[in-house]
C-alpha cells in the first residue's frame, strides 16, 4: 500500500516538474496520511496544482483529475465514460476548425492553379504553360511545407516531452532501487528502462527528421516531369516504417519487459475487443498486436497505480495523437478531392503531406505505448522489488 | 455572336491576300497584318473578362499579389510574343518570328525566378528546423 | 474597326495593282512606283493607329 502511494505521488511529482511547476512538497504530502474513507483520502491529496498543469496541457475546461479520481472510485462508469467522450469530442472539433482554414487555402490553390494552367495551355509553344505550372507548383509547395512543419512541431514537441519525462524519472527510480534493495534484478529493470529511453529518443530525433526529409523530397519530385525521385523516396519511406517498427519491437521484445508484460498479454489476447479488431482485413493483424499491447501495458499500470494514472496518461497523449490523425485524413481527403481537376503531381504533393502525417501519427502513438510500457514496468518493479 | 464575326473576318481576309498575293505581293501581307490586329482585338477584350474572373478568385488566395500579378504577366508576354511571331512568319520571315519567340521565353523563365527563390527559402528553414 | 477595313485593304491593293499595270503599259515606270508607294501610306495610315491601340490594351490589361 504504501509504495503504490509513494510511487502514485511520484509520478505526479514528475509530471509537474516536466510541466514546469515543481512543487517538491507533493510527495511528502501523500506519503505521511492514512486515512481509511477515501472521500477523505481525495480531500487530503491536494490536486489543485496537478489540474492546473492538466488544465494548460489540455486545451478545454471539462475535466479535472479529482473529478476523473472521484469517479472512478464510485464506480459510475457512465458518466466518466460520458465525460471521457466529451472531452474526445472537443479536441477532435478544435482541430477540425483549425485545420479547416489551411485545408481550404490549399484547396483554392490548387484549384486556381489547375485553373491557370490550363488557360495557359492556349498558348502552344511558348512554354509559358510551362513556367505558369512551376510557379503555381511552388507556391503550393512552400504553402504545404509550412503546413506540415506545424504537424512536426505538435509531435515533436510532445516526443520531447515524453523523453524528458522518462529522463526525469530515470534517476530518481535507481535511486529509490538503490535504497530499497535487491539489486540484482533492478539492474535489469533498470535497463530495461534505459533501453526504452533510447528509443524514445530515436524515434523524437531521427525518426521525425527522417520523416521531414521525407515529406520534403517527395514534395520536390514533383517538380520534375519525369520520375527522378521515386525511387530515393520509397526506399526513405519504407525505410522509415521499418526503423520504426524494429526500434518498437526491440524495446519491446527485451527479456524483462517480455516477462513483465506476457502474463497481462495473454489475459488481454483472449479478449473480444482485440479479437474483434484482428478481424479487419489487411491491418488486421498489426492492429491486433497493437491493441494487445495497448491493452497490457493499460492493465499493467491499472494494477500499479490505479484506473487515473492510465486515464491521465491517455487524455494528455489524446491530443496530439487525434490532431495528427485529423490532419493526416484531412490532406488526404484533399488529395482525392483535387484528383480530378489537378495535375497528378499537385495531388502527389497534397497526398504526401498526408502520409507525412499518418506517419508521425504512427509514430507519436509507438511513442506513447513506449511511455506506457515505461511507466507500467516501473510500477510493476516497484511492486516486486519493494 | 462575336465568333462568327472573327470567324468571318479571317476566312474573308485569307481569301482576298490569296487573291493579291499574286498581283501584288505586299498589299497579301498588309492585309493578313490588318486582320490579325482586329482579331486580337477581340481577342483581347474576351482575355479581359477571363482576367476580371480570375482576379476576383485570386483575392481569397493566400498568396502574395506579387505572385499573381507575375503569372498575368506571363500569360501577356505570351499571347504578345504569340501573335508578333505568326505574323512575321506569315509574311514568310521565320527567323525574326524565331529571335521574337526566344526572347519571348527567356523573359517568362526570368519572371518566375524570384518564385523559385522563395521555395528554396522556405526549404531553407524547414529543414533548418529539424536538423 | 470592323470588317471594313479588311476590304478597304483588298481595295486599295486591288486599285494600285491595276493603276500601276496601267502607269507601266504607257511607260512611266517611276510613276507605278510612286503609286504603290502611295498605297503602302495610306494602308498604314489605316493600320498603325489599330497596331498602337492594341498594344496599349495589351500593356494595360496584363500590367507588363
Amino acid at each position: 500500500m504504501r509504495t503504490k502511494r509513494y510511487f502514485a505521488g511520484i509520478i505526479c511529482w514528475l509530471l509537474l516538474l516536466l510541466f514546469g511547476n515543481p512543487q517538491i512538497g507533493l510527495a511528502t504530502e501523500y506519503v505521511s496520511q492514512e486515512l481509511p474513507d477515501w472521500q477523505e483520502e481525495l480531500d487530503e491529496y491536494d490536486f489543485t496544482q496537478l489540474e492546473k498543469v492538466i488544465r494548460e496541457l489540455l486545451p478545454d475546461d471539462g475535466l479535472t483529475f479529482r473529478q476523473i479520481t472521484e469517479q472512478l472510485l464510485a464506480g459510475d462508469m457512465t458518466a466518466f465514460c460520458q465525460e471521457m467522450g466529451e472531452y474526445a469530442k472537443q479536441i477532435l472539433w478544435g482541430q477540425m476548425v483549425q485545420g479547416r482554414q489551411t485545408a481550404w487555402q490549399v484547396l483554392l490553390l490548387a484549384v486556381a492553379g489547375a485553373v491557370f494552367t490550363n488557360l495557359a495551355r492556349a498558348f502552344p509553344d511558348s512554354g509559358v504553360s510551362q513556367s505558369g505550372f512551376y510557379v503555381m507548383y511552388m507556391l503550393l509547395a512552400v504553402l504545404l511545407l509550412s503546413i506540415f512543419s506545424s504537424a512536426v512541431v505538435i509531435a515533436v514537441e510532445a516526443l520531447t516531452a515524453m523523453g524528458r519525462l522518462m529522463s526525469a524519472f530515470l534517476p530518481v527510480f535507481f535511486l529509490i532501487v538503490a535504497v530499497q534493495g535487491q539489486l540484482t534484478a533492478a539492474a535489469m529493470y533498470e535497463c530495461s528502462l534505459l533501453l526504452l529511453r533510447g528509443i524514445q529518443w530515436l524515434y523524437c530525433r531521427v525518426i521525425t527528421s527522417g520523416i521531414r526529409i521525407w515529406v520534403l523530397l517527395r514534395i520536390i519530385e514533383g517538380i520534375f516531369a519525369e520520375d527522378m525521385l521515386t525511387h530515393l523516396t520509397e526506399m526513405l519511406g519504407k525505410g522509415l516504417k521499418m526503423l520504426a517498427k524494429t526500434g518498437f519491437g526491440a524495446a519491446v521484445g527485451f527479456q524483462t519487459i517480455q516477462s513483465l508484460l506476457l502474463p497481462y498479454l495473454d489475459v488481454v489476447k483472449g479478449g473480444m475487443l482485440v479479437r474483434m479488431a484482428g478481424a479487419i482485413p489487411g491491418v488486421g493483424n498489426s492492429i491486433r498486436s497493437v491493441a494487445q499491447m495497448a491493452l497490457g501495458t493499460a492493465a499493467l499500470i491499472r494494477n500499479s497505480i490505479g484506473m487515473a494514472g492510465v486515464v491521465v496518461l491517455v487524455a494528455v497523449s489524446a491530443g496530439p495523437l487525434i490532431q495528427l490523425c485529423v490532419m493526416g485524413i484531412l490532406y488526404h481527403g484533399l488529395a482525392a478531392l483535387l484528383q480530378p481537376v489537378s495535375d497528378k503531381r499537385v495531388v502527389g504533393a497534397v497526398a504526401a503531406v498526408g502520409d507525412g502525417c499518418l506517419l508521425l501519427m504512427k509514430v507519436y502513438g509507438l511513442g506513447v505505448l513506449l511511455l506506457g510500457i515505461f511507466i507500467g514496468i516501473a510500477c510493476a518493479c516497484f511492486g516486486q522489488v519493494g | 455572336m462575336e465568333v462568327m464575326t472573327v470567324g468571318i473576318l479571317g476566312i474573308a481576309a485569307v481569301l482576298l491576300a490569296t487573291q493579291l498575293k499574286s498581283v501584288r505581293s505586299e498589299y497579301g501581307t498588309y492585309l493578313i497584318l490588318a486582320a490579325g490586329i482586329l482579331i486580337a482585338f477581340y481577342t483581347v477584350s474576351r482575355w479581359g473578362t477571363v482576367l476580371q474572373m480570375l482576379k476576383q478568385c485570386t483575392e481569397w488566395l493566400p498568396v502574395d499579389r506579387v505572385y499573381v500579378s507575375t503569372l498575368l504577366k506571363m500569360i501577356g508576354i505570351a499571347y504578345t510574343i504569340q501573335l508578333c511571331a505568326g505574323l512575321c512568319k506569315d509574311a514568310g520571315y521565320s527567323a525574326i518570328a524565331g529571335q521574337i519567340e526566344t526572347f519571348g521565353k527567356l523573359t517568362i523563365l526570368s519572371l518566375s525566378l524570384p518564385v523559385v527563390l522563395a521555395l528554396l527559402d522556405t526549404v531553407h528553414v524547414f529543414l533548418q528546423e529539424g536538423l | 474597326m470592323t470588317i471594313s477595313l479588311i476590304f478597304k485593304i483588298a481595295a486599295v491593293g486591288i486599285l494600285v495593282s491595276v493603276l500601276c499595270q496601267i502607269l507601266k503599259h504607257s511607260g512611266r515606270e517611276e510613276q507605278a512606283f510612286l503609286t504603290s508607294l502611295a498605297g503602302l501610306l495610306l494602308v498604314l495610315y489605316w493600320v498603325v493607329p489599330y497596331i498602337y491601340e492594341l498594344f496599349e490594351t495589351i500593356q494595360n490589361l496584363f500590367a507588363l
